[in-house]
């Protein structure tokens, strides 16, 4: 929790303010039973000089005017303790859930690796909800039992002496068990939140496949899997609960426990010692308020159990070390699209994996054409991430521009080095609001520019609305070629220095693909081109040709190069032409 | 529409209670019998000892020391206080199990009804806005379903038990009482609808902003690539900044009952208390009766204030189930088809008949007569538009006869997926008629429809689990064999033995650990093991390189021998040898016919396999 506080920051006066309300709250909270006692014992239960009952008015009268009084004062304070205490905790929620979303905006693709989707929503909207709820618990009872409940500690001491001495017993007893209901009940909530990213999980995973459930009349099978995902939710939900439920009958327990004890000793002070049974029936009533305080905080307690897996989780968020750090005095300007790689290797995550790269040597002047070529799982992609920092090399240095890739800001270095990832994504949104994302202040015209050379712009005017078209999440009303035409205008249009295409073509066909190349050919000659390809027809024109194999690079050239000397690009060049002949 | 809607909105309460109610009537029963004798057990206990007290106080003045008799009250006390802890404890524990079930009825229901909605529902709702539905609003129930609504019916019942005790000692006061409960009554009406609309715009607020994180946390990367930081950081903080008003605003005016309960409670007692003062002092009431229902009235105020304090549950369970409640009311997809796919086979005197086992025989099941599927799929003039302004098809008829291919050429956006979205019933045609084997594909339950056509989908969809399991999805009963046949025909078998696990290799949600191209030839296996009737490959192998398509050629020729075959491809070296060749533009069927005929109708088919003409 100590960790979070710094997320008050906002509401600072109004979380100073809120003591002081509730302390005025309080005080006349606490007057009332004592005007009321007095009305009754003093003014209605009054005696005249005989003994006989004659309600005295005036008293009557006074103490009811007071207690009027009281009461309408700790309702404005009420009131107000309410408004102050929903912005605190609501404003806390709120920078919580910004500082998560903030802080996953700084994570490299490392970290985002690290987290599911399903399980950083639960933490963002869930969890936050959790500890929302708690504070604004907390805050409203944090100051208000304590002081109601040392009201009645002193209270019970003034008038009953060492009667008191009871609550040295019970408190403890209390304050063990809390402790061990907490301790017991927050490792299945921290639980149970898993299991409800796990549902989130199960539910996204249903959306995203719709059409393959669909398809395959499955519908029943995921029925199935979501229950049992929901049903994992409940049993760890009950067990959890099983547990927290003891608060009660450990409350009950204390307070039949303080009665018996009270009542025994109070009976034997008045018997043998000098306890009045005034101050006997005065104690016992504030025995009550002792307890209803206690009462409070254990609900508190209680919530605290859930809370505290919340902020556990949020914190692991938060305190997520982004893996990559920037340069202390970055260079903001990349020279030219030159790379360079010296020595890179590359491994994901633990040190004792297998690298996916190693010693890696490539030279690649500004402006060239460079084709990378190989099967699944050799590290095309791997390599290419790591140009402009969407992972860090392990071993060895990176050149971009004749710099070391580390001296850039990472701004600048994605800025001008941009790639279209092999999952193309489009947002909802408009098709001109996803080409903007490559480049924030583009004109229309910059656009059409842009979805002409891609490929794209017949297909954008063909739809009812043009470049205003509306695109659903993940663009599921265009086709997958469109789609990838699109992802290919939203990179061009930001003019890169270096540009990356990760077999982002592949569900274009081979004409509209050299299209494309022709276009990036004529349009911008001085960008480095880097484009990772299962068609080596559509390398072919390359200035470099990098063919990768399970051990890496397995050699560079070009196409004549490769053709005359290279055994394996020759074989697989000559199967593709051929079946290119068929196609053609 | 609008007024359904309204209506069901209004009925949210009656609603959940019947829902949770129906679930667990004899354990909310129970709950509430368990909960009034825990009360009166603690009220006993607290009884005695005022017992105690008089005692002490008898013995005082008698100057006795016999304890005998506090010893008794003592122990009474303890049973009472034992009483009252195995009571609280057990109705605690049954509403463990009722709030649980409860939630898990309302997810398991949503989900199930979500389920079967139609297509469209999918593709224009945001992923994250609907699983708020599952997580938020359902969430919000839940402390109102495992606390507030036990609290809220003993509350009811203990306060009736006050009110009557009060009536009985001073009906005139009484009046006084009712009054200020009256005041309590409506100042929790207005309230609640006061802040009603603010709890069910922070559930949909919450629902956006679940919606916005759940898209650009599911594409982090690609925001990572374009920069997008600081335009993500904004959007979010709007939504954000909404969340965190409507909370506030719902969770101060309903926390405000609770000081307002509390002190309203105050006043009408001390009113109550200078009015029976005065007609004590004008012995309209003895002394005795004045403390014993000022007595009463404190009592009452317990469970007045326990009420105050659950409305902002209450309100929260209302606003999240009004969400739950309107995925619920949408209409789930038509499906009034009664004819039915079963596996058939021939008994001994030829006849078809039907079978439990897993036969490449298929038989349409109506009523009790069997005929025999043979794939035979037409399409008579076929209008349909995804809106209502716009014909995506326009007036098309294609004829597959059984086993025949039939391939559909075009540019993008000229409605080739719209057909196979068509022919499953994805979506419904606006006229004109498709049928199967003659039976209006109306006719036939959507689950057979579904299930006799295999679908090899452009956009490649696997689970996250095992390759063998992704696999297996095609077909649930088939065997380990089975899968590795299917994973060989498909030329999947090779890089999936090369995957660090195998064929129980976890495909992961990115498809990282797979290229595109793995990923289709692992749909193609999946869609061999249904063995259905009819195939359509809608760009099955675009992102196969054509090296690779040429070593999964014979698989798909044994693949689509004896069915019916629809293709959609781009590539027309794969569709070369089709029956049927369509070629559509803008929604029109332009030409039709075999490769032979339309190279020499040398129309547009020929400008594009020559090379003359382009698809965009």
């Amino acid at each position: 929790m100590r960790k979070l506080t710094k997320y008050f920051n906002t509401v600072k006066k109004d979380l100073i303010l809120v003591p002081f309300l509730i302390f005025i709250e309080v005080i006349f909270e606490i007057l009332i039973p004592v005007f009321m006692g007095k009305l009754i014992d003093d003014g209605i239960k009054a005696t005249d000089a005989l003994g006989s009952a004659a309600p005295n008015q005036n008293i009557i009268l006074m103490y009811g005017g007071l207690m009027i009084v009281s009461a309408v004062i700790a309702l404005i304070f009420g009131i107000l303790v309410t408004k102050k205490v929903s912005k605190v905790s609501t404003e806390f929620g709120h920078n919580l859930r910004q500082a998560q979303f903030e802080k996953i905006q700084s994570y490299s693709f490392e970290n985002i690796d690290n987290f599911k989707t399903s399980s950083l929503i639960t933490r963002m909207t869930l969890d936050v909800n959790t500890i929302q709820q708690t504070t604004n618990m907390t805050l409203r009872v944090a100051l208000r039992a304590p002081s109601m409940f040392l009201f009645s500690i002193i209270s019970i001491s003034i008038f009953a002496g060492w009667l008191a001495a009871v609550f040295v017993i019970v408190i403890p007893i209390l304050l063990f068990g809390f402790y061990i209901i907490l301790s017991k009940a927050y490792r299945y909530f921290v639980q149970m939140f898993d299991k409800i990213d796990n549902l989130n999980l199960v539910i996204q995973e249903d959306l995203i496949g719709i059409r393959t459930v669909k398809s395959f009349v499955r519908e029943d099978y995921e029925i199935d899997r979501f229950n049992s995902a929901v049903d994992d939710v409940r049993k760890i939900g009950i067990t959890a609960e099983k547990i927290t439920i003891w608060n009660r009958p450990l409350m009950q327990f204390s307070i039949g426990l303080s009665f018996v004890l009270i009542g025994w000793f109070g009976s034997q002070l008045m018997v043998f010692g000098n306890l009045t049974e005034g101050q006997f029936a005065n104690t016992i009533t504030y025995v009550n308020q002792v307890l209803f305080s206690l009462m409070m905080i254990s609900h508190v307690f209680l919530m605290f159990a859930m809370s505290r897996a919340a902020i556990e989780r949020i914190t692991e968020v938060l305190e997520e070390k982004p893996l990559l750090l920037e340069a202390n005095n970055p260079v903001n300007e990349i020279k030219d699209g030159s790379f360079e790689f010296e020595n890179v290797g590359f491994k994901y995550g633990k040190l004792d994996n297998k690298p996916v790269l190693s010693n890696v040597n490539l030279d690649v002047p500004s402006g060239s054409f460079v084709g990378i070529f190989g099967s699944t799982g050799t590290g095309k992609s791997t390599l290419v991430q790591l140009l402009s920092r969407l992972y860090d090399t392990t071993e060895g240095t990176i050149y971009v521009g004749g710099k070391d890739i580390k001296n850039y800001s990472l701004e600048t270095l994605r800025k001008d080095i941009i790639l279209v990832l092999q999952k193309n994504v489009l947002f909802s949104g408009t098709v001109k609001d996803n080409i903007l994302w490559g480049k924030k202040d583009a004109s229309d015209e910059e656009v059409i520019e842009a979805l002409k050379s891609a490929q794209a712009y017949d297909f954008v005017m063909s739809m009812d609305k043009g470049i205003d078209s509306w695109i659903e999440q993940g663009g599921v009303n265009v086709s997958g070629g469109q789609r990838q035409r699109l992802t290919i205008a939203r990179a061009l249009i930001g003019n890169p220095k270096i540009l990356i295409l990760d077999d982002s073509t592949s569900a274009v066909d081979t004409k509209t693909d050299s299209k494309i190349r022709t276009a990036l050919k004529n349009h911008s000659p001085n960008m480095t081109k880097v484009v990772i390809s299962q068609r080596l027809s559509s390398l072919e024109d390359a200035d470099i040709i990098i063919l990768m194999d399970e051990n890496g690079i397995n050699s560079v050239g070009s196409h004549e190069d490769l053709y005359q000397n290279n055994k394996m690009y020759k074989t697989i060049y000559d199967a593709q032409s051929r079946s290119k002949e068929v196609e053609e | 529409m609008q007024k359904k809607q309204l209506r069901a909105k209004k009925g949210t309460f009656k609603r959940l209670l019947g829902l949770v109610f129906r679930l667990n009537k004899v354990s909310i029963i129970l709950v509430v019998l368990f909960m009034l004798i825990a009360t009166f057990a603690n009220v006993g206990g607290m009884s005695m000892v005022q017992n105690v007290l008089a005692e002490a106080g008898n013995m005082v003045e008698t100057g006795s020391t016999d304890f005998s008799q506090i010893i008794i009250y003592i122990g009474i006390m303890i049973a009472f206080f034992l009483i009252n802890m195995t009571f609280s404890y057990t109705y605690l524990r049954i509403m463990v199990n009722v709030g649980q079930n409860s939630l898990l009825h309302i997810r398991g229901g949503l989900f199930s009804h979500m389920i079967d909605l139609p297509l469209r529902y999918f593709d224009t709702n945001k992923h994250g806005d609907i699983m708020s539905r599952y997580t938020n609003d359902v969430d919000a129930t839940r402390q109102m379903i495992g606390q507030s609504l036990p609290n809220l019916i003993s509350s009811l019942l203990l306060m009736l038990g006050y009110l009557v005790a009060m009536i009985v000692t001073s009906w005139q006061l009484s009046i006084f009482t009712v009054f200020f409960a009256g005041i309590l009554v409506l100042s929790t009406r207005i309230i609640a609808n006061g802040s009603k609309k603010y709890f069910i715009a922070q559930q949909k607020n919450v629902g956006a902003l679940n919606g916005y994180v759940e898209e650009m946390i599911e594409g982090q990367k690609v925001v990572k690539v374009f920069r997008h930081e600081e335009e993500a950081i904004k959007d979010f903080s709007k939504l954000n900044r909404q969340v965190a008003d409507s909370a506030r605003i719902s969770m101060s005016r309903s926390g405000m009952l609770i000081p307002i309960t509390i002190n309203v409670g105050f006043l009408g007692f001390s009113v109550t208390s200078i009015i029976g003062g005065i007609m004590a002092i004008n012995n309209m009431i003895t002394v005795p009766q004045l403390v014993a229902y000022l007595l009463f009235t404190r009592q009452f105020m317990g469970p007045v204030n326990q009420m105050g304090q659950q409305l902002n549950f209450v309100q929260m369970a209302l606003a999240g189930s009004s969400r739950v409640f309107e995925v619920m009311d949408l209409e789930k997809e038509v499906d009034e088809g009664h004819i039915t796919l079963v596996n058939a086979t021939y008994n001994e005197q030829g006849e078809l008949v039907e079978t439990k086992d897993s036969t490449s025989v298929w038989a349409w099941k109506n009523g009790n007569e069997l005929t025999l599927v043979n794939g035979d799929v037409r399409l008579e003039n076929v209008d349909f538009g995804y809106t209502d302004k716009k014909l995506v098809l326009k007036n098309i008829s294609v004829f597959a006869k059984p086993g025949q291919k039939i391939a559909f050429v075009g540019s993008t956006g000229a409605g080739k997926t719209t057909i196979t979205n068509l022919i499953n019933r994805f979506y419904e045609i606006n006229s004109g008629v498709i049928t199967f084997d003659g039976i209006d594909i109306k006719e036939i339950k959507k689950s057979s429809l579904r299930k006799s056509l295999g679908i090899v989908l452009q956009d490649t969809h696997l689970f996250q689990t095992t390759v063998k399991e992704n696999i297996r999805y095609g077909n649930l009963g088939v065997s380990d064999e089975a899968v590795i046949e299917a994973a060989k025909l498909a030329n999947a078998h090779e890089f999936i033995l090369k995957l660090p696990e195998g064929y129980d290799t976890i495909i992961t949600g990115d498809g990282s650990n797979l290229s595109q191209g793995q990923r289709q030839l692992i749909s193609i296996a999946r869609a061999a093991i249904s063995n259905p009737p009819v195939l359509i490959l809608d760009e099955a192998t675009s992102s196969i390189d054509t090296y690779t398509e040429r070593l999964i050629q014979d698989g798909m020729d044994k693949l689509m021998e004896g069915r019916t075959v629809f293709v959609i491809a781009h590539r027309l070296s794969t569709i070369k040898n089709s029956k049927a060749i369509i070629i559509l533009e803008d929604g029109n069927i332009v030409e039709r016919g075999k490769h032979s005929d339309l190279i020499d109708l040398k129309g547009t088919y020929y400008q594009l396999y020559t090379g003359a003409f382009e698809l965009e």
